[in-house]
């Protein structure tokens, strides 16, 4: 499964409880449609730092990096990069 | 001298000797000390031109934000009674607190305007934070006519509420799973924001942010707080990421913080930065770890982290001086000044030093009772065997040192904490067995590695029930705290010979 196919199941699974890929859009705000909360944002970290081998610096955790599904994919695509140099 | 004064001529003063300094502010507007006075006036002027009598009940259902400033000292100005329910309340808990408090007034956004024009009487006055005329029949008053219009010196009765008149009630989780409404006096909340902004050391040169919700108490006194002392009072509405917290804390001078435990555990990358000006931390709702004790200590060295334990009915029990708190990390410190707190034993006899008892309080700072509720009022609130004043059964059970400060040692039923505020497994469980199917099932806490805790939802029912629909349908009525993290199938559940949860064997099966 691609990276952004995995964090969008990972996120309609984990917080809007449900397999329907409609109900959330890839460019989706997660602060603006209030779907995460800061629990949910360390989770999400978690989940990130197990599943794809990255490690997420506490200066990551911000809506730059972590805000939406393309978002999210963007920065593990940036991690992996720096860590193949 | 303080303690004579009323919680809204406290604003009048402030609004008097600092009227242009920014008492309030939020991430969209701010209020100076006379705006927020002036605001409260007007609200007080409209209810009384409304026909709203006193002690009637304002109901407020709004995210955090400023105006709430305005509207609950306009309540409490015009001697209505406020009620603060986070728009996070949703079903049938909603309609049962709406249905139990009668609000005459109720404040809302356009989002949710429909769903309380239907919850109300239709006799109830609906204001909404947009102009939007009216929903169906119903009239609907733009929040901003009822904050900004001029009114008529002589139109509203600006004369403080008598001290034993009821000013707020507080909804909390019952063990009946259906809410209750903790209803305090205009002098117990203001004995209790009096007592405590003095022993935090609170001033007009404080700066407070909090993330709390102002439904929770310890989100409302904030907001007292600066009423009552000058005080600036950043109010966020929650928050998602640690760096908008840290940056806030800068930007905006920050020097008191109010948090709660797990906030603390998801805000630990904060403690990286360096926050010199912030000089008072306060955490309450549940323990705090030693662990988060060493790590604000070492970033804030300079900060006084206050431990504290209280519970809505009596707002505050007790807080651990911040010169203690690296020697009985684990004490949550003794009775606030004024008050008192005993150890008893079942027959309500005073325990040894070092043993454990029923914890309870006395002092001015006690809830009336439970908002039409006197059944559940004479089971907490009972006649003390000493001096025949009323104590506060508080449910919670500690030990005592020489020193009177109190250790947590557990409680007595299966109410628990979730993210600071308190909650009982029956409303989780009340609310999930509505789900059709399910014939019976049990909320339990467990550890987790993220929150620190999280519920789990143990389902016992036909193998049809699709527990994901079942997770979203606690999703649409439960408050997001409490939604189950995880839902599991069992078989059958464990009950003891009364026929209830056995509550302890469950801990066990997860095990």
């Amino acid at each position: 499964m691609a990276v952004k196919d995995q964090i969008r199941t990972f996120i309609l699974n984990n917080y809007l409880f449900t397999d329907d890929k409609a109900s959330l859009k890839d460019e989706q705000s997660f602060l603006d449609s209030g779907i995460i909360d800061s629990i949910g944002v360390m989770e999400i970290v978690l989940y990130l730092e197990t599943e794809f081998d990255i490690k997420v610096a506490d200066a990551d955790i911000s809506p730059e990096n972590l805000d939406s599904v393309n978002q999210i994919t963007q920065f593990i695509d940036l991690k992996r990069d720096s860590l193949e140099v | 001298m303080h303690q004579s004064k009323s919680l809204t001529q406290f604003l009048e003063y402030q609004a008097a000797i600092r009227p242009g300094i920014v008492a309030l502010e939020d991430k969209n507007s701010c209020l100076t000390f006379a705006e927020w006075f002036h605001q409260a006036e007007s609200f007080a002027g409209f209810l009384a031109q409304q026909g709203i009598a006193p002690q009637s009940r304002v109901l407020i259902y709004l995210s955090n934000a400023c105006c709430q400033g305005p509207l609950i000292f306009g309540a409490l100005m015009a001697q209505c009674v406020f009620v603060v329910v986070s728009p996070d309340t949703k079903g049938r808990k909603l309609t049962e607190i709406v249905e139990n408090c009668e609000p005459a007034a109720l404040i809302c956004d356009l989002l949710s305007a429909p769903k309380l024009s239907e919850l109300a009487e239709s006799t109830a006055l609906l204001i909404c934070t947009e102009d939007i005329g009216s929903i169906g029949t119903t009239k609907v008053t733009h929040l901003e006519q009822a904050l900004l219009q001029s009114i008529p010196d002589d139109a509203i009765a600006q004369r403080p509420a008598p001290d034993s008149h009821l000013a707020a009630l507080v909804y909390t989780s019952g063990s009946s799973g259906t809410p209750k409404g903790v209803a305090h006096t205009m002098a117990s909340m203001r004995f209790s924001g009096v007592t405590i902004s003095q022993y935090l050391e609170l001033d007009q040169d404080s700066r407070i942010f909090s993330h709390l919700p102002l439904a929770f108490d310890y989100g409302l006194y904030q907001l007292l707080f600066s009423a009552i002392t000058g005080a600036y009072l950043y109010i966020a509405d929650g928050f998602t990421f640690p760096s908008t917290v840290a940056d806030c804390l800068v930007e905006k001078h920050i020097s008191v913080f109010p948090s709660v435990p797990t906030a603390m555990l998801v805000l630990s990358p904060l403690w990286a930065r360096e926050f010199p000006l912030l000089k008072t931390i306060t955490s309450t709702g549940e323990n705090l770890p030693l662990a988060t004790i060493k790590q604000l200590s070492q970033a804030c060295p300079h900060a006084k982290v206050y431990k504290m334990y209280g519970l809505t009915e009596c707002k505050r029990v007790s807080y651990l001086p911040p010169e203690k708190l690296l020697s009985k990390p684990e004490s949550v410190g003794k009775a606030m000044k004024g008050t008192n707190t005993l150890l008893l034993d079942e027959s309500l006899q005073p325990v040894k030093i070092g043993e454990p008892g029923k914890l309870y309080i006395q002092g001015p700072h006690l809830m009336q009772g439970y908002w039409r509720d006197p059944a559940l009022t004479a089971q907490r609130l009972i006649k003390s065997p000493f001096n025949q004043q009323l104590m506060l059964d508080s449910g919670d059970y500690f030990t005592m040192d020489e020193e009177r400060d109190l250790f947590f040692v557990g409680r007595g039923d299966a109410e628990f904490k979730i993210r600071g505020m308190r909650a009982h497994p029956a409303e989780i469980e009340r609310c999930a067995q509505a789900y059709p199917g399910v014939e019976a099932c049990a909320a339990i806490k467990v550890n987790s590695s993220v929150a620190g805790q999280e519920i789990v939802l143990l389902v016992q029912g036909g193998n049809d029930i699709d527990l994901r629909q079942l997770q979203l349908f606690c999703k649409k009525n439960m408050e997001s705290h409490l939604v189950p993290r995880k839902i599991q199938r069992a078989e059958t559940l464990p009950y003891t010979s009364n026929g209830k949860l056995d509550r302890r064997q469950l801990l066990s099966w997860l095990e």
